[in-house]
């Protein structure tokens, strides 16, 4: 369980680092996959498998799409970032990723160990995120909501894509 | 784990024979629709799968300049494994490699993979019309795998279960397809489109494409494409045999027949409805067919969906 958390901070590391579009989406895919088995661990299969049906069946897809039909072969945002920024947000997450190692284990009660009464996957799971990590659901869903708020005010302007497109023509022409 | 091995080996070379002979049998029929012969010189037609095999493996393979080689020769191999690994959970006569209480589920689950299949390969020949050809059937496989995914569900709700077995069992006095019987027509047009089949291959509309997404490909991986698609047809059409037709129960065909014979005479007869459609019906235009998923399909579907469980609800 420690290894497949693990496994999921670097792969998301990975898609925060690279600069290649199509790899970073097969990280992200990975991680979709990674997070499934992580359900499938907690004997909660039927979430484990919505998982795979939802998120890399349609969503992924969806994503692939969009990368393929615009074309973006080089994902710019990590070239326009200041340095010390990204590097206080790295250290933060490589501490984070150092502390899991270790201390995951004490953190986590398998779901199926909280309730007494046999329940469904997906009211165990509820219950079990909200009553047993009720601090860090809200913290994921303010995160969320950021990133919501940020997607949009990034991709209103074009800017983003016209550069991308100049940098991958830039690329792609002097090989 | 020999065993095992001999288990996948007993799925997958039947399969392999089978989707061999229905391509024989797809070009029979659709010879006796138009009033010809159809393949009659190999062995008096029967070879002729075999002939056609060996003359595609035979054939030199290409690989694009300026393609990803990796993709390209990546794509064909998932389009195939996902294709072959569904067959997994589906039963035979209360067997399969697996039984999963799951097994819908994990069905749905793994077919709806079969895209990036598509689209890797398309985008990876590096080539317009296979890119294009790529992107419609992977907007026409994701728009029409919702409305399956959610008719489905609609045998899962009258049998209470997800597991397949459970599912004819379930079927023991009535099929699903009398109470079902709209739904069952959606469902056929639904198989149509997402396996790309005539009235709606726009994926490999000939007029516009060329091919579609398997341009760029010869040889092993257009074998392995083309085995694939057939293989998909075929588990669609076991699938709706299990789901609406009642499995290996005798419902709609006579009792003289063994159990396994009947189910598989019931696919069978499927596939023959889909090989007649694509002798008869004309081709859609692409706007039509996604107009025809997401403006008319599915609000109906989900509109039945709430219906059929509220029923449910008032009646158990």
């Amino acid at each position: 369980m420690t290894f497949f958390i693990f496994l999921s901070l670097l792969l998301l590391t990975f898609i925060l680092i690279t600069p290649n579009i199509m790899h970073g989406l097969l990280g992200l895919i990975l991680l979709f996959g990674n997070f499934a088995l992580f359900l499938f661990l907690l004997d909660l299969p039927f979430l484990g498998f919505a998982y795979i049906l939802v998120y890399i069946g349609a969503i992924c897809v969806l994503f692939l799409y969009i990368i393929l039909l615009l074309n973006l072969r080089i994902y710019p945002l990590i070239m326009r970032t200041s340095f010390y920024f990204a590097s206080v947000i790295g250290i933060l997450f490589i501490t984070t990723l150092i502390s899991t190692l270790f201390f995951s284990k004490s953190l986590l009660i398998p779901p199926y160990k909280y309730s007494i009464i046999p329940l469904e996957d997906l009211t165990l799971y509820t219950q079990y995120l909200f009553e047993a990590y009720p601090l860090y659901l809200l913290v994921a869903i303010f995160l969320l909501l950021v990133a919501l708020i940020i997607a949009l005010s990034t991709t209103s302007t074009m800017a983003y894509i016209e550069d991308s497109r100049k940098l991958s023509k830039k690329i792609y022409t002097s090989n | 784990m020999l065993l095992l091995i001999i288990k996948f080996l007993l799925i997958i070379i039947p399969i392999l024979l089978s989707v061999a002979f229905l391509t024989l049998v797809e070009r029979k029929v659709m010879a006796a629709i138009q009033i010809r012969r159809g393949p009659n010189v190999i062995g008096f037609g029967f070879f002729q799968p075999l002939a056609d095999g060996l003359k595609l493996l035979i054939k030199e393979l290409i690989i694009p300049l300026k393609g990803n080689k990796l993709l390209f020769m990546f794509a064909p191999v998932l389009f195939l494994a996902v294709s072959l690994t569904i067959w997994v959970v589906l039963p035979f006569k209360n067997v399969s490699v697996s039984q999963s209480n799951l097994a819908v589920l994990v069905f749905l689950a793994i077919s709806s993979l079969s895209v990036y299949g598509l689209l890797l390969g398309g985008w990876a020949s590096n080539s317009r019309y296979a890119f294009l050809g790529a992107v419609r059937s992977a907007s026409q496989m994701i728009s029409y795998e919702l409305i399956l995914g959610l008719l489905v569900f609609f045998a899962v709700i009258s049998g209470i279960s997800y597991n397949f077995v459970d599912l004819i069992k379930a079927q023991h006095s009535t099929a699903n397809i009398i109470f079902y019987f709209p739904i069952f027509l959606i469902f056929l047009v639904a198989i149509l489109a997402e396996t790309n089949r005539t009235p709606f291959d726009l994926t490999e509309a000939e007029a516009e494409l060329v091919a579609g997404y398997s341009v760029e490909y010869s040889s092993a991986p257009f074998a392995f494409f083309f085995i694939a698609e057939y293989t998909n047809l075929i588990i669609w059409s076991h699938v709706t045999s299990i789901l609406f037709l009642g499995g290996w129960n005798y419902l709609i065909l006579p009792f003289f027949l063994p159990p396994f014979i009947s189910f598989v005479l019931k696919s069978f007869l499927v596939l023959i409805f889909f090989i007649w459609i694509r002798a008869t019906l004309p081709r859609y235009r692409f706007d039509q067919l996604l107009q025809l998923a997401w403006r008319f399909y599915l609000p109906s579907v989900l509109a039945l969906v709430f219906i059929t469980i509220i029923l449910y609800r008032i009646t158990l």
